[in-house]
């Protein structure tokens, strides 16, 4: 089992016209197993912290996975420790769901799986197996719906077992169901000793799955703990400019509930 | 117990019907090239010259015993001509099958950023001013002048992505300005050219498989089996962009370089096949489209089938050019044009049929 944990130190990045959307940015560390979930207003700077982290945008700083700054590696040896997925697949794709998935374990090797055409698929349909929808293997990505859509992009992001996995909204378009049968495989996924981060939108999602919350604000950290800790009624005020009630439910469980 | 026996058999299932689509879409590379070799024969005894098939044949095969006219009709002329119709279709094709994956449009061919306007360009400024470098034989000056400008107004897009760190949207926008400037430049010099030179130009532009010889089939040959097996060791990162290209940065992928190899595989197809033979539209955008539907994207099997598809329409469009006005030879890009968009046209509202 791994047991190396994230942590991010002194990290600003953003986009051409913002250019510091989150400015030397420190947190503590992120430890296998546990969920933790990005949350914060319009841009907080929650997806480009994210992205930072991936690769994906141009940062400086420092993002340590142990002792090793990560934001230093090439990308084909990041590719190999982090998975990132983006909120959606495109469109107008014609590749089936297991062709998806093959591509992306034959892109770029790996130490732990072996580029071998056999074992490779054969890794693909265990991705798909145990997610329970090896019956979409055939099916075009295009013909997909939507829930099935988030499930096989999270495949894709899985199937090369990332320690560390990255999801922008993973569940921003799903109805209630899917909601709950990709959230629940994330779960599983982080129970196996990995670190994952995601941006979540709604609260009560984040409250409902994950372990702890990191709440940005103005391209800070405003807190990191564990959700009842974080959300109460004076941060609600402060980060999300409303007025909101935390109680506790019939079962026992945290809600937020915001007024007018 | 009862859930386990089920989904091993619906994972099996899968298995096989992914085997066998593996299995289908070799086949069907397979088929088409067979088709390539049967339209070839077509094309060879199909001509202006009557000759018939027998003569084509001994002429082929048992060269002593042909007269030289018709040895001459069919090693000079048919030919090449109709290798050289495979060979532009084929690079024209592979050449449009990677635009489109890096430009992420399906709608993207080599001439949608300029690169036949630069084309046309450069054979202008060879014809109507006699401009051209030093050293460069008269009967070549026309080809390398196309060739030129061609591959320069891609390395001219390609830096004008690299300095504005410009995505996808940019680069193709600028594709469009350069046609459009290019085209300007051409009309400038249509305006000040003697007649003679204007219908010089004009018929360059119209792409014709008239001006193929042996020495500019060889070339293209060259160009062809130099960039194939780059294309082909590219074929799971480019695969891998129509996941996004987010997904692919994240596999790993340098995007901006895997853009500019293909950019530079790209200029050079498309550069040498239009210097050869003038502006032929549509294979680029036909023949991966076809590709498309046969085999999907997963492009280990969509660049070779692009090839052999824009191979095949290229070589029926040669049989079609001689056919269609008897006894003459039409331009070979004017019947790709006629014919093609109409098949073309068929072919997209049969997909949108199925799809709804």
């Amino acid at each position: 089992m791994e047991e190396r944990s994230l942590h991010i130190k002194s990290i600003s990045a953003g986009y051409p016209g913002k250019p510091d959307l989150i400015r030397e940015l420190s947190t503590r560390s992120f430890n296998p197993g546990v969920i933790t979930a990005l949350v914060g207003p319009n841009a907080a700077g929650k997806s480009t912290l994210l992205k930072s982290i991936a690769g994906l945008l141009p940062a400086r700083g420092e993002v340590y996975l142990d002792k090793q700054n990560i934001l230093r590696l090439p990308l084909l040896k990041k590719a190999g420790i982090i998975s990132y997925m983006p909120q959606y697949l495109p469109f107008d794709v014609s590749l089936t769901v297991i062709e998806s998935l093959v591509t992306s374990l034959k892109v770029s090797p790996l130490d732990h799986i072996s580029a071998h055409a056999p074992d490779v698929r054969k890794k693909a349909f265990d991705i798909l197996e145990k997610m329970d929808i090896v019956h979409l293997a055939m099916e075009p990505l295009d013909e997909l719906s939507g829930g099935q859509r988030q499930l096989v992009s999270l495949a894709q992001a899985v199937v090369r077992n990332p320690h560390v996995l990255l999801l922008d909204e993973p569940t921003s378009a799903l109805d209630l169901q899917h909601q709950v049968s990709v959230m629940k495989w994330v779960q599983d996924y982080a129970a196996q000793h990995k670190i994952v981060l995601m941006v979540l939108h709604d609260i009560n999602m984040a409250i409902r799955w994950a372990d702890e919350i990191l709440v940005l604000h103005e391209g800070k950290v405003y807190k990191h703990d564990t959700p009842d800790k974080v959300f109460t009624p004076a941060v609600l005020k402060e980060v999300y400019k409303v007025d909101a009630a935390v109680e506790y439910s019939a079962g026992g469980h945290l809600q937020v509930r915001v007024e007018g | 117990m009862v859930k386990t026996l089920h989904t091993t058999t619906t994972r099996d299932i899968a298995e096989q019907h992914y085997r066998q689509l593996r299995k289908k879409r070799l086949l069907i590379i397979v088929l088409l090239a067979a088709a390539c070799f049967i339209s070839f024969c077509f094309d060879m005894v199909t001509g202006p010259s009557a000759l018939s098939v027998r003569e084509v044949l001994a002429a082929l095969f048992n060269t002593a015993s042909a007269d030289d006219t018709t040895r001459v009709i069919v090693w000079t002329v048919r030919m090449p001509y109709a290798v050289m119709a495979l060979l532009v279709g084929m690079a024209l094709s592979l050449a449009g099958a990677e635009m489109q994956t890096i430009l992420n449009n399906p709608l993207a061919s080599p001439f949608t950023l300029g690169v036949s306007a630069a084309a046309t360009l450069g054979a202008a400024l060879a014809i109507i001013l006699g401009i051209s470098l030093p050293g460069i034989s008269e009967n070549w000056i026309v080809s390398f002048n196309a060739f030129l400008l061609a591959f320069a107004s891609v390395l001219l897009l390609q830096l004008v992505s690299r300095l504005r760190n410009a995505g996808v949207t940019i680069l193709v926008l600028f594709g469009i300005a350069l046609v459009f400037t290019f085209n300007a430049l051409v009309a400038l010099l249509h305006y000040v050219a003697t007649p003679e030179a204007l219908q010089q130009v004009i018929f360059w532009s119209m792409g014709s498989l008239a001006r193929a010889n042996w020495e500019k089939v060889q070339l293209l040959a060259v160009v062809v089996l130099a960039v194939t097996p780059f294309t082909m060791a590219s074929c799971w990162k480019m695969t891998a962009l129509r996941l996004g290209e987010e997904r692919a940065t994240g596999l790993g992928i340098n995007i901006k370089k895997l853009r500019f190899t293909s950019l530079l595989r790209i200029s050079l197809l498309a550069s040498a096949s239009v210097a050869f033979v003038g502006t032929i539209g549509f294979i680029g955008l036909v023949g991966p489209h076809i590709a498309r539907m046969l085999v999907g994207e997963d492009h280990r099997y969509w660049f070779p089938a692009s090839m052999v598809t824009g191979a095949l329409v290229m070589s029926l469009a040669s049989i079609a050019s001689k056919l269609l006005v008897p006894g003459a030879l039409l331009p070979v890009g004017i019947v790709t044009a006629l014919v093609g968009v109409p098949v073309f046209i068929y072919l997209i509202m049969r997909k949108a049929r199925q799809t709804r």
